[in-house]
């Protein structure tokens, strides 16, 4: 059982044009009679926008986190307690919109940093470039097209192995969006993706890809969203060329507003994932409900309730969590 | 205006609190690990939309927000 206390400030700017935002937020919290470890995770970000003319403009993104990584979710015998990880993310993108034609590029860095020598091998930088094309058919249906590039280099790149792990992946996708009415929206989108190695070695591997979704509103606080997508990730397993991600999932929420003063909130989720290559899969259920009561205008009460359980061919991967949660929220 | 920075304010504090499920794994992480930051320790519980309501503080060109959750979990 854990005291938590997660404060967080914004100040987002309010001129006409152009915006800039800077965000801050901690969440800390203290063990009850030896139940676990103390944790103390910050973020600080910062966004903003420059516009270029009323269809064109610059977007930009910088945010840090520090996470721990609970000892127990990993299986390593190094590990002493839980672990910080350092993450680094920065964005930059232009985009302009004409009545039925809009354009726009993308680059990003992150930057991920586990602290201890030995995660060397999961150290690593990632660079991403991206461009997009896209068509206003109507209002209800529009097209988009355009390549990414992704990079990855690790701080160790020799496998225990000795296979490299540094590698870049090349894509191109071609996508549709379409509303079918007011309460059902849906996207699909198919492409290819060529993922090489930096060691001559290591054979290269390529894929179709692509990603699937529709959206259900039937009003009365319901939604239901389902997703399916298949990709072509760059891996760090030892012994893996490549790692063929394909999922599915489904998520069922509900809102309910009791009064002026309460609602209760509830989902519920199902995914199911596929990795080819390591010829596992794994099915991840999570149930949550939420009540929330306005103590003051600034003040809530909330109770929560969330369960989560992944069952997995995979060894050591099944897991079951129970968390309840109850606390106070001020928010001004 | 209002209504969306009390939904940035809240969301800020308690994006990763209970209404919404465990992102997938990593893709760049060994198998047998649990993403990092699924804890669910973030804040005392999220507050339902129903009862967000917009209120800034406004300094300059900004509106400020600020949240604090107190919890036990």
């Amino acid at each position: 059982m854990f005291l938590s206390f997660s404060p967080a400030v914004r100040a987002q700017s309010t001129y006409a044009r152009h915006s800039i935002g800077f965000g801050a937020g901690a969440s800390m919290g203290t063990a009850l009679k030896d139940s676990g470890d103390d944790f103390f995770d910050w973020r600080v970000g910062a966004d903003g926008r420059i516009d270029l003319s009323r269809s064109s403009g610059i977007d930009a993104a910088v945010g840090y986190s520090r996470d721990v990584e609970d000892d127990e979710d990993v299986d390593s015998e190094d590990r002493d307690g839980d672990t910080p990880i350092h993450n680094i993310d920065a964005s930059l993108g232009y985009s302009a919109s004409g009545e039925r034609l809009g354009f726009g590029v993308g680059g990003s860095v992150s930057r991920l940093d586990i602290e201890g020598d030995s995660f060397d091998d999961r150290d690593r930088t990632s660079y991403g470039l991206n461009g997009r094309l896209r068509y206003k058919w109507s209002d209800a249906l529009s097209f988009s097209a355009g390549p990414a590039y992704l990079r990855s280099t690790f701080d160790e790149d020799v496998a225990d192995d000795g296979d490299g792990r540094d590698a870049e992946r090349y894509s191109f996708r071609v996508g549709a969006g379409y509303r079918v009415s007011r309460t059902i929206s849906t996207s699909v989108g198919i492409g290819y993706s060529i993922l090489n190695f930096d060691d001559p070695d290591r054979d290269n591997d390529d894929s179709a890809v692509g990603s699937a979704g529709l959206t259900w509103s039937p009003g009365l606080g319901t939604t239901l969203d389902l997703r399916a997508s298949r990709s072509l990730e760059i891996s760090v397993e030892d012994g893996e060329d490549a790692r063929n991600r394909t999922t599915g999932a489904a998520t069922l929420a509900h809102r309910l507003k009791l009064g002026y003063r309460s609602a209760l909130s509830s989902s519920l989720g199902l995914s199911a994932t596929r990795f080819s290559d390591l010829d596992r899969t794994d099915a991840d259920l999570v149930a949550g409900l939420t009540y929330g009561y306005r103590l003051t205008e600034h003040a809530f009460f909330t109770a929560s309730y969330r369960y989560s359980q992944r069952f997995s061919d995979e060894d050591n991967a099944d897991y079951y969590r129970n968390l309840i949660a109850v606390g106070v929220t001020l928010a001004y | 205006m209002t209504s969306a920075l009390a939904c940035l304010m809240v969301g800020a504090a308690l994006a990763q609190t209970d209404e919404q499920p465990d992102p997938p794994p990593d893709p760049l992480a060994p198998s047998a690990e649990v993403a990092p930051n699924q804890r669910g320790y973030f804040g005392g519980g999220s507050v339902p939309e129903e009862l967000k309501r917009s209120s800034q503080l406004r300094v300059g060109d900004f509106a400020l927000g600020a949240t604090a959750a107190f919890g036990m979990l």
